[in-house]
């Protein structure tokens, strides 16, 4: 499982699925959610789970629903106290008629 | 197969119009042969929104608006025939389609040109006019809009899944597609048609020219003209998202997969195929007006591809005066016309000429010269 | 109309700010757009923030703080910058399309730079879309940016980034459970070859062979590693692999959590390529280059690239680079000439850094296996989740290109736009018509680069709805 070294002063809380987690002024989401080990940020039926995996914005892996807004990228995301994360599932498809 | 040279037909153009005539060929048994060109070359057939679409279509010209119909209820038949030989699954969906109008204006100018539709027709063309209440009630969360036609008969399918199922088809059925193959010349010899290609020659007592924009400079080799013109189309794609379109609407459609396409414009933009923002901007605007709900879904992606234009918007399909058995066809409805050209003209291809209902797609129409 | 700016650069790292200290000290206003929330680049990730903790962060290395000059240099430059800026789109006349906290604008400018720099190449081994397999970047960036990592995981892979980033984790007190080295070593002809060239650099080649001893020294490694798998459910268990220079290898398996993979990196062509700029094969970078002067103008009028975006060179390379481009720029926008002799200091150090190149290219090519996969359940579109077996199977068909492969299979339709497949597909393609990889053109790339709402697109056409 993912750590830190220091402990800064500023901690903040964000909430995953409910869960408070601490979490640190101007730390990245995506980091958060490692070093408290979750690594499936999100899952669909045609990727199965997935979590961060380049950290810099390019693979997409690491969606997250943000308050309202759905698939953000976690790794691009600064924590800011208070923030309310959902894994992102990505329902795509289901339920539509030519599924069946 | 690839080093054959005789063919029993060969098609030009690996679109969707290429190829649904030469799966249809091919079901005839006749062996076919279809030359493509290259990956980066104008691909109309890739930038297709997926209407299967009746309404609305050939109020102006009686013949096209039979075709579509005709075509959209051979439909069912040619997904059924292509899964059964390919296990390809097209997700065609033919539950009705809407066409949303912004204005109470744009509703009237539709209701009307529907009606003389659907009296030409005999009634056999059936919609519904919806005020926004109504529309509302079967499409949740749609905008502040005048209202919308509804009709039985239109419906959308994957073109993509759509080209691949033919492709596929087609290699099931002794045909072959040459990819990156461009036609630089077609002359008569003796009872069979010589197509020259960097490749080399190939031969066959039938051909299609079925290029696109192509069919400009090869239609010429048969004593036709086609004279047609690009129009671009830009479309933008968002992510997958969960179910909340029921019904395509024009501009809008959802896919199977859960995409959410969004277009399209209509311009002269000569050959030049990029995605530009202004219209990016303006198709998003019309669908932020339709459907608000949309306004968080991120595009992922553009595409912008040019329609194959006749001058009077309809297709064009004639036989060569100068080589028997060689036939040009031109249209921009790839997806909905498939059924039709797979099943029907692929027939009168193969008979060696075009039946009566076809008579009036001719380039003839275009003679301005008194009869 | 007067544009906003004489210069926008796209990239705040060692290439993109280099370039604007250049371009504004020759009186061009000049604005750096960077999708981060602090400038640096990947390679100097938040060296403003850390240099604050410079004791406690003292596992990043002395070439990590060397960044500290640049960016200190560049803030007080007076160029204006944007952090967390995401540019989607550039335009003609020139112009960017930009979201900043979820606003989109439009930004025109005399010349764009595009310093984009590069982002590791992908790494399609079995298993490597699992939770818990990161790259070794990746892993890089979580201890630049929150001083972060994690005891027991497992590097597979190779190069300068591989060896810089494990002795980061041993200084920071990390266990580290194995080392999978995949390079091919010393022992190809045209590798030695290339090594008189790279002695103008004894003290990175010192340096690399420093990393490399502690290495050995300090974890379990083992080199000459192949037929590598992540193996696991939902989330990464293990690595199994087969090890030596001995036949057959000798197999082994290190159970881990965390497995981290690096097969170099290569230039992030995405905004370049969907701006009409032309690109050529790189042979032995196995990537897209732009296709750039030595000023880092490209094919298309106004638009430069700089640093590693336009080819891999290091980031001692990229300043020198951004310097150079920076210069052009004013050149080109005010007829300014930058004093001669400061311009070949520049000229001269970005020699020497290629000049390491040729030799550290072979040195740590990419592993055969990665490049073309061979197992038919490795994914290879991570975003659509396509296997390497429903990949070949649309090739099968007969495709022309990537882009009809696309349309027949959907690899490269997702968020990612084709930045985790692409180079992958175009080597099995290249492979199944018998062909050079070269000759293989990529997918036609189309704006927006990044995803961007609707209503973002939609404010532009309410703000002027007669363009």
């Amino acid at each position: 499982m993912f750590r830190r070294l220091d402990t800064p002063l500023s901690e903040i809380t964000i909430f995953w699925e409910d869960r408070p987690l601490t979490a640190y002024q101007g730390e990245l989401v995506a980091s958060v959610l490692l070093r408290h080990g979750i690594s499936i940020t999100h899952h669909g039926p045609t990727t199965g789970s997935r979590g961060p995996y380049c950290m810099m914005g390019v693979c997409f892996d690491c969606l997250v629903d943000v308050d309202n807004r759905k698939a953000i990228q976690s790794c691009q995301l600064v924590a800011k106290d208070g923030l309310r994360l959902n894994r992102h599932l990505n329902l795509a498809g289901t339920g539509h008629p030519n599924d069946a | 197969m690839e080093q054959q040279r005789n063919w029993d037909s060969i098609v030009v153009g690996g679109g969707l119009v290429g190829l649904a005539i030469a799966y249809g060929l091919g079901r005839l048994g006749r062996s076919c042969l279809v030359l493509d060109a290259g990956d980066l070359d104008f691909r109309a057939a890739r930038g297709n929104f997926g209407l299967v679409w009746v309404q609305g279509k050939g109020s102006g010209f009686p013949p096209y608006a039979d075709w579509s119909m005709s075509s959209s209820q051979s439909w069912p038949d040619l997904a059924a025939m292509l899964h059964e030989q390919t296990g390809a699954a097209l997700a065609l969906e033919q539950k009705g389609g809407l066409d949303v109008c912004l204005t109470e204006d744009e509703l009237s100018t539709r209701i009307a040109e529907l009606t003389t539709l659907s009296q030409h027709q005999n009634g056999r063309f059936q919609f519904q006019a919806l005020d926004r209440q109504a529309l509302a009630e079967i499409q949740p969360g749609i905008g502040e809009v005048a209202g919308a036609t509804w009709s039985p008969h239109d419906g959308h399918v994957s073109p993509l899944y759509l080209m691949r199922g033919l492709h596929d088809a087609i290699h099931h059925q002794s045909g072959y597609v040459k990819t990156s193959c461009p036609v630089t010349a077609i002359t008569q010899t003796g009872v069979d048609i010589q197509v020259t290609t960097p490749d080399g020659d190939f031969t066959a007592p039938r051909l299609v020219l079925a290029a696109g924009l192509g069919n400009r400079a090869l239609a010429p080799f048969l004593g036709l003209e086609q004279a047609i013109r690009p129009q671009r189309g830009q479309i933008m794609v968002t992510e997958k998202l969960p179910l909340q379109i029921r019904y395509p609407m024009v501009t809008l459609r959802q896919t199977a997969e859960g995409s959410i396409m969004i277009g399209d414009s209509h311009e002269d933009a000569g050959l030049d195929v990029s995605s530009t923002r202004p219209v990016m901007a303006e198709i998003a605007s019309r669908a932020q007006r339709i459907l608000p709900s949309l306004s968080d879904a991120k595009i992922i992606r553009s595409w912008a591809a040019l329609r194959v234009m006749s001058p009077d918007g309809y297709p064009i399909y004639d036989q060569s005066p100068n080589i028997a058995g060689a036939f040009a066809v031109t249209c921009h409805s790839g997806v909905t016309l498939a059924a039709a050209h797979a099943l029907d003209l692929a027939r009168c291809i193969h008979d060696g000429y075009l039946g009566p209902h076809l008579t009036a797609f001719s380039e003839r129409r275009f003679d301005v010269s008194p009869a | 109309m007067m544009p906003d700016y004489d210069v926008i650069i796209v990239g705040a790292g060692p290439a993109g700010m280099a370039t604007a200290i250049t371009a504004q000290q020759s009186g061009l206003s000049v604005l750096v757009l960077d999708d981060q929330p602090d400038h640096g680049g990947q390679v100097w990730r938040d060296i403003q923030q850390n240099h604050q903790h410079r004791q406690s962060r003292s596992f990043l290395g002395e070439d990590y703080w060397k960044g500290h000059q640049l960016a200190k240099a560049f803030l007080a430059s007076g160029a204006e910058i944007q952090h967390q800026a995401v540019v989607w789109q550039i335009a003609h006349p020139l112009s960017l399309s930009v979201t900043i906290a979820g606003i989109a604008q439009n930004l025109s400018a005399r010349a764009i730079v595009l310093a984009t720099g590069a982002y590791e190449r992908p790494v399609p081994l079995p298993g490597w879309h699992l939770p818990g397999v990161m790259t070794v970047g990746g892993a890089q960036t979580l201890l630049k940016a929150s001083a972060t990592g994690a005891d027991g995981a497992v590097f597979v892979g190779t190069g300068p980034l591989f060896y810089l980033t494990i002795t980061q984790y041993l200084d920071a007190g990390f266990s580290v459970a194995g080392v999978c080295d995949t390079g091919a070593g010393l022992g190809s002809p045209s590798t030695l070859l290339a090594l008189p060239l790279a002695l103008v650099q004894p003290k990175m080649l010192m340096k690399g062979l420093r990393w490399l001893r502690r290495i050995k020294a300090e974890t379990p490694y083992f080199a000459h590693v192949s037929d590598i798998q992540l193996e696991g459910q939902d989330h990464v268990e293990a690595v199994a692999f087969a090890h030596g220079k001995g036949r057959p290898k000798t197999k082994m398996r290190i159970p881990s959590s965390h497995v981290f993979l690096h097969q170099g990196v290569i230039p992030n062509v995405n905004l370049s390529m969907a701006s009409g700029l032309t690109h050529h094969w790189h042979h032995r970078q196995m990537c897209w280059h732009p296709i750039c002067d030595r000023h880092g103008a490209s094919s298309v009028e106004g638009i430069y690239v700089t640093g590693d975006a336009s080819g891999i060179a290091g980031s001692g390379a990229a300043v020198a680079s951004g310097h150079i481009t920076g210069a052009a720029v004013a050149k080109a926008l005010t007829g300014t000439t930058i004093p001669i002799t400061a311009l070949w200091r520049h000229r001269v150090k970005r020699l020497q850094h290629r000049a390491l190149r040729p030799f550290l290219d072979r040195l740590y090519a990419p592993l055969a296996e990665t490049l073309t996969p061979i197992d038919a359940n490795t994914i290879i579109c991570r975003c659509e989740g396509l296997t390497q077996a429903q990949v070949t199977a649309a090739m099968g068909l007969g495709v022309a290109g990537l882009n009809q492969l696309k349309a027949y299979c959907r690899a490269g339709m997702g968020r990612c736009q084709g930045r985790m497949c692409g180079l992958t597909v175009q080597a099995l393609l290249a492979d199944h018509h018998k062909i050079p990889i070269q000759d293989m053109p990529y997918y036609r790339l189309r704006p927006p680069v990044r995803p961007v709402t609707l209503a973002e697109l939609a404010a532009f056409h309410q703000a002027d709805p007669d363009i």
